[in-house]
């Protein structure tokens, strides 16, 4: 449900994930094949095994895009084909769809937003959700990073988003079609941060369901502050 | 959609579905009787709250995904990708595919990643 990229490396020590079967707070838990460690995707904590208590490192975000908008943006892009060797359940993601915390969310979950709205989570210290419908109004929303000035951005047009730094000089960026522009004339593209000029400095967006995110992130921040009204 | 997403779950790891909790039997010995879980269970105490759904690998994970270029690729123009983009390497992962095996195990930029789904 949630696409999130992780740096599968700790330490030096190579890593190869699969997928245990197994499931907590309805996200699923990875394992790998060297250590036998056990990892939630949605976090990239290690659960179990040597690494246990060790975090993969998140990897800035994947947007989700229809082919034709990210081939238009990327024509040099290689596409991964189908593994015909291999079958998979193709309606396992609905499984989450079907859990019990949907249906009896946490008072606070209901009172920020509807538990099933979609949000723009930052995993950062401390975590913050973005809702994503109303971030679409606003376009970009300048926030601190860890001391670092920072945007996130979500298309009003087209599926993607994300997050960036700043880069020096820059005090604000503006979202036009597919490209990030600053007041000095650099533009960068929104969905990889490549410019002309230099490369943005993306960050790591998990997009999730609300209550999912706050099942895993109890003490993240929500904009707009105040919650939205259904 | 929730239904059919149950139904195919339960039909491909030979679970049955009764009011919307999944159970499941096994046979450890031979007379033993069939024990009977439910998938709320926490199936390891060092994990609290980690619930089984399917076995290890039902779901294949991909260790050595393959590619090919964005012309000779038959997707539909509509078709959703998460796309990747790091250093020189550009790739696109179809969410079909994705569905179907969760992770790709892969390396761009020479950085060992992860695409989850």
């Amino acid at each position: 449900m949630t696409a999130i990229v992780y740096r599968r490396e700790i330490d030096g020590q190579v890593l190869t994930l699969g997928v245990s079967g197994n499931l907590l707070k309805n996200a699923l838990v990875m394992y790998d094949r060297e250590e036998d460690g056990l990892w939630s995707h949605f976090t990239g904590e290690g659960l179990k095994g040597p690494r246990k208590g060790q975090w993969l490192e998140q990897l800035a975000s994947a947007p989700k895009v229809p082919w034709k908008v990210w081939r238009e943006e990327n024509p040099t892009t290689l596409v991964l084909l189908p593994d015909n060797s291999a079958s998979g359940y193709s309606d396992y993601t609905e499984y989450f769809l079907n859990d019990e915390q949907g249906l009896f969310p946490p008072e606070k979950v209901k009172e920020l937003a509807d538990p099933k709205d979609i949000i723009l989570g930052l995993p950062l210290n401390p975590p913050r959700a973005y809702h994503r419908k109303r971030l679409e109004d606003q376009e970009v929303l300048p926030f601190d990073a860890e001391g670092r000035a920072a945007v996130i951005f979500a298309s009003r047009d087209e599926e993607f988003f994300g997050a960036a730094i700043l880069p020096q000089g820059v005090d604000r960026l503006t979202l036009q079609g597919r490209r990030l522009k600053s007041a000095d004339g650099r533009e960068w593209s929104a969905l990889t941060g490549k410019g002309a000029t230099g490369n943005l400095e993306m960050l790591p967006v998990t997009p999730s369901f609300w209550f999912a995110w706050y099942d895993h992130h109890a003490n993240t921040e929500f904009w707009p502050e105040g919650g939205v009204k259904p | 959609m929730k239904g059919a997403g149950w139904a195919a779950l339960a039909a491909g790891a030979g679970l049955v579905v009764f009011g919307g909790v999944v159970f499941w039997t096994t046979r450890p010995a031979d007379e033993a009787p069939p024990r009977t879980r439910t998938i709320y269970d926490d199936i390891d105490p060092e994990v609290p709250g980690m619930k089984a759904a399917v076995g290890r690998d039902d779901i294949p994970a991909l260790w050595d995904p393959q590619f090919t270029t964005a012309d000779k690729a038959f997707l539909d123009e509509d078709e959703p990708v998460i796309g990747l983009a790091m250093g020189k390497d550009v790739k696109a992962y179809p969410l079909s595919l994705l569905n179907s095996h969760e992770i790709a195990n892969d390396t761009l930029d020479g950085i060992p990643v992860a695409v989850t789904w």
